[in-house]
């Protein structure tokens, strides 16, 4: 067992200097909108005046959204905090006290990793409102709730390019991968804190940007931006391009800054052999990121400039296809930059749930690295309809086996719950869900990767249904579970076991009924993008929808009571779970030093068969400066 | 190293206003969200409130994908209007008519709505006093001269559908007129591309005040 625990010492509490600066986020958006004037007005009046002298032009917002962005980002406390230093300044670094410490630039791998879980969360509830919206236009087969069909294809764009590149990349990876990476492998920082407190602030400019689209125009394309639709559709698409190229660019920033963090900050006795399986699965995701998250932003970049110069790029014969084989290129492994962290979650948490060790932990890592590799193989299982059948052939045979690793992390997870006596709560219940709905969505994706069946069914709701389970299935449960898991460690506090089991079994039941339907609907012939459909299809996706409002409730009901638990939750014992991970040693919460002694670790954090200590606090270890 | 914190740096609590934070991003919300869903409703009530003034004299009306800007105007009857419509876009070519009630076209999925029935051009002379990148400029049954050029694009026989003069991206027109006698609520819209720039929201409103 490990009952190891440290106290922070009780330093003297900084006094508080009642004098008031202006809250960073409200200077940000000041120095945003400066940053913006400026610029804007000297394109579209100086530089690049268009007749009719309209303020706004398709190159003034490009630029003029740069500068809002580095004005933000400044304004937040980027200026004090990495510009100023980077010059040799040494100013006074601001702090404030308490819940305010979420709501400006900081360099401490805990706050930044709750940052980016709050980021995460707001996005997650924005494009979840824009769901809500896509379900209660769905519920009659006419246009009824929206005007336009243009308002109904960007509130679905909206909807996928917020939860993709804000939540399903960000919040395991940027979020959980800060906050609990360092601790994992006994480190006081991360490897690069002045570029993690920048990258976080991009993250809520990307969703503001993405969220208000529609006011450049409505834009059609999706999370795809195909071309050369997105060449030929209204300006809104130009916020498609930024905002992504904001929250890719944060993504990009978490991945260098976590896999260093791994390679270079491990504390003593932390070996390969003996890295949390969380930490192998961040590591996995960082280094598809870094290969692939550069590869769409210039792909982006380039449609960007196609429009504003303009460019004749992916108008051409054939070009429309180049567009898509960049984009999917990327947009597979995206995929598994989504899952394979919940992959990791599921192994980190279910030995100490069963209180087993780590069945076959390198076939788990072997899983996750193979998985890692295979997705750069699959890309063009999203194009059949534009293939030749010789063509098609390699793509569905990596496909189906890249449900091999994949398989991996269930025989792993499997063998550890094998003849184990698990916990039964909210946590291991929520794992067990999302290895649930992910072999829904694993089997129905065996299934797409055929090309006969990939053929009949592509574009309808078949697919929807199909990476919905993937990605709420496997991703937003494990996202949940992981929350209530590190709730004690985050907030001090315990949730409330009964409330959360019954949140847990609503949102399995809604999603279940929800996204199921999707499958029938796909297979009925239920088109995606499309608004108005055969009215045979009305009442089924009617009784859909009053699922999808339920499952929007379910969410909102964890959010309530996570919050509520972390406020006013009964207070927590410093290891609730007797995990022997790293991260259960520090306090609860882990004070700004989280280790004011640098731990050594002695074994596998997985030996549930022994009751020997994984971490020692060496007696001899000598102090740690807090920002060494 | 650059991304080492430097220790000489001192880090103070300074405070910041909890009522200035909430303040400040709860309006920046209200006003995104009204911008987002509650601009016409908005514009609807500033004009009951505030009235509009009648416009005369030269005016712009820029058209883009798929809106015009302005989409509500008011007019009055015998003010001379010079009115240069001008296409923003830079990939669709764009239209303007002005019309009540719709021609239609039975299709099998849906009825679709293919120009006004009522040209509110009709019998009015207008004068096209500068005019750049058109494509083609239907006069239907106006009375129309021109202070430019306008071959070959102006197309005065009739058969070929309502007043509508119709820009390349970035085009623009000049129309000069006095506001004939036919005051009441008049709509402008655009139906090019099968129609659907109509369906996609292109569309506009005057109030023509009597004299």
């Amino acid at each position: 067992m490990s009952t190891l625990e440290l106290r922070p010492d009780i330093s003297p509490v900084p006094q508080v200097v009642k004098s008031k600066r202006m809250p960073p986020v409200i200077r940000g958006i000041l120095w945003s909108a400066i940053g913006f004037l400026v610029i804007n007005t000297l394109i579209s009046y100086v530089l690049d005046p268009r007749y009719g002298h309209p303020f706004i032009t398709q190159v003034s917002i490009t630029f003029g959204w740069f500068a809002a962005m580095v004005g933000w980002v400044l304004g937040v406390g980027a200026w004090e905090g990495a510009v100023l230093p980077a010059f040799g300044h040494h100013g006074t670094l601001y702090t404030a006290p308490g819940w305010k410490r979420f709501f400006e630039y900081s360099t401490e791998h805990k706050v930044i990793g709750l940052q980016y879980i709050g980021s995460s969360a707001g996005g997650f509830f924005i494009a979840g409102l824009a769901a809500m919206l896509m379900r209660l236009e769905l519920m009659n087969n006419s246009m009824w709730l929206f005007n336009y069909p243009q308002q109904y294809l960007t509130t679905v764009g909206i909807h996928g390019t917020i939860m993709m590149f804000s939540v399903g990349t960000v919040a395991l990876v940027g979020g959980l991968g800060n906050y609990l990476v360092p601790l994992m492998i006994g480190s006081n920082t991360s490897a690069f804190p002045r570029m993690s407190g920048i990258s976080v602030l991009l993250v809520p400019f990307g969703i503001v940007t993405v969220a208000l689209s529609p006011l450049l125009g409505y834009w059609s394309t999706g999370w795809r931006g195909y071309e050369p639709l997105a060449s030929q559709d209204p300006s809104g698409i130009l916020f498609y391009y930024l905002g992504v190229f904001a929250l890719t660019l944060s993504s990009l920033l978490v991945s260098i800054n976590l896999t260093a963090t791994v390679i270079f900050k491990r504390a003593p006795g932390m070996t390969w052999g003996r890295l949390p399986m969380f930490a192998w699965g961040i590591t996995t995701v960082s280094l598809l990121n870094i290969i692939w998250l550069p590869e769409i932003q210039l792909t982006f970049v380039m449609s960007l400039v196609n429009r504003l110069v303009p460019l004749p790029l992916f108008t051409a014969t054939g070009s429309p296809l180049t567009y898509m084989e960049l984009f999917w290129l990327f947009g597979h492994p995206e995929v598994y930059i989504v899952v394979v962290p919940a992959l990791a979650l599921w192994q980190e948490i279910i030995p100490v749930m069963t209180r087993k060790p780590l069945f076959a932990r390198q076939w788990g890592v072997i899983g996750l690295i193979f998985v890692m590799m295979l997705s750069g193989f699959v890309w063009a299982h999203h194009m059949f309809t534009n293939m030749r059948n010789v063509e098609m052939m390699p793509f569905s045979f990596f496909t189906e086996m890249i449900s091999i690793p994949t398989g991996f992390a269930y025989l792993v997870a499997l063998g550890t719950l094998w003849r184990g006596r698990l916990k039964f709560n909210t946590v291991s219940l929520l794992v067990l869900m999302s290895m649930f709905n992910f072999l829904i969505g694993g089997m129905t994706g065996v299934f797409l990767a055929d090309p006969i069946i990939n053929l009949q069914a592509h574009d309808t709701f078949f697919v929807v249904g199909h990476f919905h389970y993937t990605i709420i299935g496997g991703m937003v449960f494990s996202w949940l579970a992981a929350m209530y898991y590190w709730l004690p460690k985050m907030s001090g506090r315990m949730y409330n076991e009964r409330l959360g089991k019954i949140g847990a079994i609503w949102i399995f039941l809604a999603f279940n009924l929800t996204f199921s339907q999707f499958f029938l609907l796909g297979l009925h012939g239920m088109n995606r993008w499309v608004s108005v459909y055969p009215s045979y299809l009305q009442p089924m996706n009617f009784e859909t929808s009053i699922f999808a409002f339920l499952l929007g409730l379910g969410f909102l009901f964890h959010l309530v009571h996570i919050w509520w638990a972390w406020r006013a939750g009964q207070k927590a014992e410093g290891n609730p779970w007797e995990s022997k991970s790293v991260e259960w040693i520090t306090a609860s919460p882990p004070a700004e030093e989280s280790f004011p002694v640098i731990p050594r670790i002695v074994s596998s954090t997985y030996t549930y068969d022994n009751d020997e200590p994984a971490v020692i606090i060496p007696s001899d270890g000598k102090r740690v400066a807090t920002t060494s | 190293m650059a991304n080492e914190e430097p220790q000489e740096k001192k880090k103070v609590e300074v405070d910041w206003s909890r009522r200035q934070f909430l303040i400040g991003t709860g309006a920046l919300t209200v006003v995104g969200l009204g911008a987002m869903f509650l601009n016409e409703p908005v514009a609807a009530a500033v004009r009951s409130v505030f009235g509009q003034q009648p416009e005369s004299g030269p005016i712009t009306v820029l058209q883009g994908d798929y809106f015009y800007i302005p989409n509500y105007m008011t007019w009055r009857v015998g003010d001379q209007i010079s009115m240069t419509i001008h296409n923003t876009s830079t990939t669709h070519f764009h239209e303007m008519q002005i019309g009540r009630g719709f021609n239609t076209m039975p299709t099998a999925l849906q009825t679709i709505r293919t120009q006004f029935a009522e040209d509110f051009w009709k019998g009015v002379p207008v004068t096209i006093t500068a005019a750049q990148g058109i494509d083609n400029f239907v006069t239907n049954e106006a009375k129309i001269s021109s202070d430019v050029h306008p071959t070959p694009w102006l197309l005065t026989q009739p058969g070929n559908g309502g007043f509508s003069p119709t820009m390349k991206p970035g085009g623009q027109i000049t129309l000069s007129f006095t506001v004939p006698n036919k005051p009441g609520i008049w709509h402008y819209a655009c139906f090019v591309q099968g129609y659907m720039h109509w369906l996609a929201g292109m569309r506009g409103t005057i109030n023509i005040l009597p004299a």
